[in-house]
């Protein structure tokens, strides 16, 4: 099920809210097991059978953080083992799923071999719940969080809805204790929902108008794109990634705020960023900070030689490509950050530091505008044919004319919602001393603005059909 | 003030989320939707093995979103919205112009050769159908209209594709096709391009209007002169012009929900002296050629004429004198065979796309004096519908 659906919205949300509060607050126990079979049912609704997928995920991810915990304190070898098992087991479930398919068709391919690959469909949010089930088992193993002998909070854990299959990738530790003992308050609630009305207009009202816009252009023979479709292809797609997942992980935080829940931030205006190096601290945060703690750190960051530096920084970035995808586009695409991020680390930072704010934003944009041109590819030829494309200057075309005028108030909003005007707006207002002056300036207007967007998108959500999340795929 | 800013934000949320459902259990259910011209999603039937893969329950979105509350309404208001406050020039794949409202055309590779290829396909097909008219003594004539789009091409914006380079071709190259296969046609571009084609078409609908017709209809009188089968013609003096004061409902404003103001209306022409005949559809007596409601308030479509699309209509004047017509063909064919029937001795006009009976088994039961194909510009290499026979 996704967000942007009418039976998400309309019988879903509404069924979930009304079971979910009908229950005493004092019966956690009975709330959180609501919330389960809310979670299992939204997860169930696109894919049943690969709920059980989901369910052997849960009990490997339990049973292990509790052997890890049982060992840890004399057994530190059985522990390390069992940890060991778990990744693997979880890891060998997201190879098999999500990239048997492509590594056997590579092979088949180099060595033209005539056999047919079986397709593996691959289970939505495989990527994500995976990473979750492993965070909480590497976060017991290294005391950073208690065992969970309730296996129903762990389930809860992994396939709470809100997150479930677009992230953002939620560290055990950070609802721990959520899980056990959480306060759903009028406040949150009220700031959930803005926080997800904002989100869902996102999604339906810019990141689906710009989707179509690059779907249309990068569905084009290549071979013949003109350069302006090709970079107004490049930018409405960098518009529509950006507020498609931001947008996403906003519903998220806001239904997650609404039951009592506080994920973490999974973007902060990464469009403004000044270097590649910014802008991975401010683009899906819950990734790079999972890949950061589980895998850069512990390969020795950057406290070791230059070569292994350099190394680990390929060797996470080549992973967290992957991780997008079983292509080889997105592989390059992870290398490509890769190169600039070691770059900038060990020439360009200083360069960066000095030169006007002006010229560092343009250089990060023209680079992130090329990353989601290998991104959205279907293939690396198809990339390159693309970007040379972006270079072969010409005449503008009256397509680029039509596409522009029709999307000209969605592209201008795109601009102006890409940069924090409105957050600092916000800290500007919030200064207010009289607190009743200060609601008034501030969470009255955009409590407006956001329930006005809501109906917006609903009205775009009824007559529209474009609206599946990009996400998805991952 | 913080609290009360809590309780109304929870109040307008869930306002908003349960009150949809709540109006979607209590409001009638519908099978159709008008604007959309089909038929909406109906409950889904369970299957275990639809269940397991995942696509049963999908469907109930597909039902959802169809019969949720207040649907028209919300697509009116989007349409409305992107129309009229964001100004959009495409709005459900309709361009918004000034004067008329006109298809969204997607650009087209045009290979040439693929044309000329389909031409010959379809003049070989008519060809057959010549021959088979000329068996039971009849005379066949291809009568080509230009559709409202391809009449109107000038009024896209410069940067749009108005696809006049492909009707253009196609044009060129069909009635090349039927010239070298001796077939007769009427080829109205000829003559509406150099008169007041405007006046001709409707602004929100893809037709032509009566003015359209009534000059198709002289121009097949024309044709038929020739042959001395125009005996029973009538001149525009032998007619009443009846200009309906209904708010005309075309197919293009009804694809924008009515969102755009674009006023249109409907006149039909009946004959001064009134000439008594018997209609008949599908073997169904109904004695009306014009379908108007009586209330002026209520909106009308192209269904004014004929009733809209049917299978096989007959209409006998019950003047042996005069020729027998067969008509075939879309919509288009609606206000031709208003005036049509006034100049025949019977008329019979069939929809191959509502219809399974073969046009040839028509020509053996009916033997008819005249067989008319009657197809807009963008249909002529269509092998679908009236294209099928």
């Amino acid at each position: 099920m996704v967000f942007s659906s009418v039976i998400f919205i309309f019988v879903f949300l509404s069924a979930a809210f009304l079971l979910y509060f009908i229950v005493p607050k004092k019966f956690r126990g009975l709330r959180n097991i609501v919330l389960l079979i809310f979670s299992l049912g939204f997860y169930a609704w696109g894919e049943p059978r690969y709920i059980i997928l989901m369910l052997f995920s849960i009990i490997i991810n339990y049973v292990s953080g509790l052997l890890v915990d049982v060992f840890k304190e004399k057994h530190k070898r059985a522990s390390l083992i069992t940890l060991i098992t778990c990744t693997v087991l979880n890891l060998g479930l997201l190879a098999y799923f999500k990239y048997f398919t492509f590594f056997a068709e590579s092979f088949v391919k180099a060595f033209g071999i005539d056999i047919t690959v079986a397709q593996i469909l691959l289970p939505i949010g495989i990527s994500f719940y995976t990473f979750q089930g492993l965070s909480y088992v590497i976060d017991v193993y290294r005391c950073d969080a208690p065992s969970q002998k309730n296996p129903l909070n762990i389930a809860l854990y992994i396939s709470l809805f809100p997150q479930l299959i677009a992230g953002p990738i939620v560290r055990y530790k950070t609802v721990a204790e959520e899980i056990k003992t959480r306060n759903e308050t009028a406040d949150d609630f009220a700031s959930g929902a803005r926080r997800f009305m904002f989100g869902f207009a996102k999604k339906m009202l810019l990141a689906n108008t710009m989707g179509a816009v690059a779907d249309e252009i990068f569905a084009l023979s290549v071979e013949s794109l003109p350069f302006d479709l090709a970079w107004l292809g490049a930018i409405t797609f960098q518009f529509q990634i950006y507020f498609d997942f931001s947008g996403y992980s906003d519903m998220a935080i806001g239904l997650g705020k609404m039951f009592g829940f506080h994920f973490l931030e999974n973007f902060n205006y990464p469009l403004i960023s000044k270097s590649v190096t910014e802008f991975w601290r401010r683009w899906h945060m819950s990734l790079g900070t999972w890949f950061r703690d589980y895998v850069y750190i512990p390969l020795g960051g950057n406290r070791t030689s230059k070569a292994r530096h350099i190394f680990n920084i390929l060797v996470v970035w080549t992973l967290t490509g992957f991780w997008h995808g079983a292509n080889w586009t997105f592989m390059a695409w992870g290398v490509y950050f890769a190169i600039f991020l070691i770059l900038e680390k060990y020439f360009l930072k200083k360069l960066l530091d000095k030169i006007p704010a002006v010229f560092s934003h343009i250089y990060c944009l023209f680079l992130t505008t090329i990353s989601w041109v290998i991104f959205n590819s279907p293939s690396l030829s198809f990339a390159f044919k693309y970007i040379g494309r972006m270079f072969s200057f010409g005449q503008i075309t009256d397509r680029f004319v039509y596409l522009v005028i029709q999307n000209a108030l969605c592209l201008v909003i795109c601009i102006f919602a890409s940069m924090p005007i409105s957050k600092k707006l916000t800290q500007l207002l919030s200064k207010i001393k009289n607190e009743n002056l200060r609601v008034l300036a501030t969470d009255y207007p955009a409590g407006i603005l956001a329930a006005i967007l809501f109906v917006i998108s609903i009205l775009y959500l009824i007559n529209t059909t474009f609206n599946a999340f990009i996400y998805f795929r991952f | 003030m913080k609290k009360l800013y809590n309780l109304l934000a929870i109040i307008v949320f869930l306002f908003i989320i349960f009150s949809i459902p709540v109006a979607t259990k209590l409001a009638e259910n519908k099978d159709y939707s008008f604007y959309e011209n089909r038929n909406l999603a109906t409950v889904p039937e369970y299957s275990t093995k639809e269940f397991l893969n995942g696509s049963y329950l999908p469907k109930w979105e597909t039902y959802l979103s169809d019969h949720i509350a207040f649907r028209d309404e919300m697509i009116y208001a989007y349409t409305y919205l992107n129309a009229n406050v964001f100004k959009k020039v495409n709005v459900n794949d309709i361009i918004l112009t000034n004067t008329a409202l006109l298809p969204y055309n997607v650009p087209r590779t045009i290979i040439k050769d693929d044309v000329v290829a389909s031409c010959k396909k379809m003049s070989d097909k008519l060809s057959a159908l010549d021959n088979a008219c000329k068996d039971v003594g009849a005379q066949f004539i291809y009568v080509g209209i230009p559709e409202q789009r391809s009449m109107l091409r000038e009024d896209y914006p410069d940067y749009l594709e108005n696809d006049s380079e492909y009707l253009s071709l196609v044009e060129a190259e069909f009635f090349k096709a039927l010239d070298s296969c001796g077939i007769e046609y009427v080829n109205m571009m000829n003559i509406f391009k150099n008169e007041d084609y405007r006046s001709y078409y409707s602004v929100t609908d893809h037709h032509y209007n009566i003015f359209g017709a009534f000059r198709t209809y002289t121009a097949i009188m024309d044709y038929l002169e020739i042959t001395d089968k125009a005996d029973g013609r009538l001149s525009e003096e032998d007619f009443n012009l009846v200009n309906l004061e209904h708010n005309f409902f075309g197919s293009r404003a009804r694809m924008i929900y009515k969102a755009y103001p674009i006023p249109d209306y409907l006149s039909y022409y009946e004959p001064k002296v009134a000439i008594p005949f018997d209609r008949y559809d599908s073997g169904v007596h109904i004695n009306r050629i014009f379908f108007v409601p009586k209330d002026v308030n209520e909106d009308i479509t192209y269904n004014v004429y004929m009733g809209g699309d049917n299978a096989e209509t007959y209409i006998y004047t019950n003047r042996p004198e005069l020729p027998k017509l067969l008509i075939f063909g879309d919509s288009f064919t609606n206000p031709l065979e208003t005036l049509l029937y006034t100049s025949f001795d019977s008329m019979l006009a069939i929809d191959l796309r509502h219809n399974n009976k073969s046009i040839y088994e028509y020509l053996n039961e009916y033997q008819p004096d005249v067989v008319l194909l009657v197809r807009d510009d963008t249909c002529y290499l269509s092998f679908d519908g009236n294209g099928k026979f």
